[in-house]
């Protein structure tokens, strides 16, 4: 299977030209034009329970599709919103995405819900994240750009932002300043994340957006 | 347990810069020396035990952090049986790191536990406070504002309320009622409303005033009433919700405390879109027992400045309750929304003893040919 990544960092989408055995699985409504040949097949996002419990806490859809072809086929795959998508490849290893980040992955890669913790929720974030592991390609997606940070020790990134990031990455919730600064400077909480890892972060805050949409009904 | 049955290889991975990207996933065993790591292509890593530097951290907070002294490998793993492997191996070694990890840990873990048991139910009070607290405020920034607000959603909930009914426009009917409200509106607690009345050819024993002024009597009420100075008691007791701006802190109370924080900063057009939505007048005509006590006293004291008799309204309620069986459906309207009338009776009574002397008028009303015109 190849895959790229076209149209960065604002309108990308990931072209995939399938093989014959090749499967793919996507996100409910993120396949935007394929080959005719293309099958494609629905199914629980991970079992009915997982499937409830993502949709319920894990932002993400009931549903996931799966697409394969018998003979070489393209599959367009794009996400709702404007922004970025980036590739990961999981090599045994694992890593977790905020609510709502996912977008397609390969066979071999397992989907999960994880508790967060109060820190996440506190934090804008939610209380479950998703963590994704096994060996292939996982395909995610952001609004804004997509820009990665490798934390050694402490590195402060404000709620809304975070894409996602390594296990070996700790969150908690704090403030970026006094706590006059923090309130009127228009920070409110942060997360402050600690390394060893690797952090995705999003250049938007689809929250900012909507609350500046709100300020103008 | 013996060191036989202690697990000795881990799902791990490893931070170097000899790996590819820098970091990479690995097993890890405990050897009798220190801490091996291997990679899926065959790299191997070694730390020895008296080098390591233990942290405890990642996202699940369990992850222990083996490094060595410059910080330039780094082998990590998540699982449980790991602390209790290196520490079986390593010996005194490593024992005091780990141990004041651990306990580090666990205090953190009891903190966290004891802030969540305190502090759970504090801010649960506290939300709780605030959304009274807000609806409070909320229902004090009713009184501010203009009574051009009134009217508004007094016209969007009358129609609503007369929608599908048919109105009595026999002037027979319609002027004594008029009379009457022209009667007790001078007295009334807030000035610039217009009491207007419409009449409903219902046998509901019921009548509603809805904010704005607009006042709307069912023919029940009418033919229930034996005197008009009865229905002068209803009507002022209507009369008063809307001076007092029941229906507004009712559709306050009702819609939440979005509509209350708008009110707050100045912004009364949700709560008429509010209504307006619902496009029902139950969100402002559906009072608590408080309010309707607060009427009934308002509604005495209106009477008694219009120099009414008092009396009329609790001789009305007692008549209500003496209806037979058989048309307690046509007065279950009214009662329905205004219980215990034993102790509002009791109360009228109590707060006409307290009042001024006064020379108490009839009302100069045809009520015979409103009664006669009813019958027709």
């Amino acid at each position: 299977m190849k895959a790229e990544i076209r149209n960065r960092p604002s309108f990308a989408n990931v072209l995939v030209q399938l093989q014959p055995g090749d499967l793919i699985t996507a996100e409910a409504d993120a396949m935007a034009s394929m080959s005719s040949h293309v099958q494609i097949g629905t199914c629980w996002n991970g079992g009915f329970f997982a499937a409830v419990l993502r949709r319920l806490f894990g932002g993400e859809s009931l549903f996931v599709n799966e697409f394969r072809a018998d003979s070489p086929a393209e599959l367009v795959l794009t996400q709702a919103t404007p922004g970025d998508i980036e590739c990961l490849e999981l090599n045994g290893t694992s890593f977790y995405l905020q609510p709502g980040a996912f977008l397609a992955c390969e066979r071999g890669v397992q989907l999960g819900l994880q508790w967060a913790g109060f820190a996440s929720l506190f934090g804008g974030e939610g209380l479950f994240r998703l963590a994704v592991s096994g060996t292939g390609k996982v395909w995610f997606s952001a609004y804004g750009g997509i820009y990665s940070r490798e934390v050694t020790d402490e590195y402060i990134v404000d709620s809304g932002h975070l894409v996602g990031y390594e296990p070996t990455v700790a969150i908690r919730v704090g403030l970026p300043g006094g706590i006059f600064s923090s309130f009127f400077s228009g920070e409110g909480v942060v997360m402050k994340l600690r390394g060893p890892g690797r952090v995705y972060l999003q250049s938007r805050n689809f929250s900012g957006l909507t609350g500046w949409i709100n300020s103008h009904l | 347990m013996s060191v036989w049955d202690i697990q000795t290889e881990f799902a791990a991975g490893v931070f170097s810069d000899q790996v590819t990207g820098g970091r990479c996933s690995a097993t890890v065993q405990c050897e009798a020396s220190g801490l091996v790591a291997q990679t899926a292509n065959g790299q191997r890593f070694f730390l020895h035990y008296d080098q390591l530097q233990l942290e405890l951290g990642g996202a699940s907070g369990r992850m222990l952090f083996c490094r060595n002294s410059d910080r330039s490998l780094t082998i990590f793993c998540e699982e449980r049986g790991f602390p209790a492997a290196l520490e079986l191996h390593a010996g005194v070694m490593l024992s005091e790191q780990l141990a004041g990890l651990f306990s580090t840990a666990r205090r953190g873990r009891r903190v966290r536990s004891l802030l969540l048991l305190v502090g759970t139910p504090l801010l649960l009070l506290g939300l709780v406070g605030l959304y009274f607290a807000i609806l409070q405020m909320g229902r004090a920034a009713v009184m501010t504002l203009p009574v051009s607000v009134d009217q508004k959603i007094g016209d969007v909930a009358a129609v609503s309320l007369q929608q599908g009914s048919v109105q009595l426009t026999d002037p027979r009917i319609l002027k004594p009622c008029q009379q009457i409200v022209d009667r007790l509106s001078p007295y009334a607690a807030l000035p610039g409303l217009e009491f207007q009345i419409s009449i409903v050819d219902s046998p509901d024993v019921n009548a509603v005033c809805l904010p704005g002024g607009r006042i709307v009597i069912f023919r029940g009420l009418l033919e229930a009433a034996q005197t008009a100075e009865e229905v002068a008691g209803v009507l002022s007791h209507e009369m008063a919700h809307a001076t007092l701006r029941h229906g507004l802190q009712s559709a306050v109370r009702s819609t939440g405390v979005i509509v209350a924080a708008e009110l707050l900063i100045g912004d009364a057009g949700g709560l008429v879109a509010v209504i307006a939505e619902l496009g029902q007048h139950a969100a402002i005509t559906k009072y608590s027992r408080e309010q309707e006590t607060e009427s009934d006293a308002e509604g005495v004291r209106m009477l008694h400045a219009a120099a009414v008799d008092p009396l009329a309204l609790a001789s009305f309620f007692e008549r209500l309750k003496e209806q037979p069986q058989q048309q307690l459906p046509r007065v279950i309207n009214w009662l329905s929304t205004h219980p215990q009338h034993d102790v509002r009776i009791a109360a009228i009574r109590a707060q006409v003893a307290t009042l001024a002397a006064q020379q108490y008028r009839g009302l100069e009303v045809d009520w015979d040919g409103l009664k006669q015109s009813l019958q027709e």
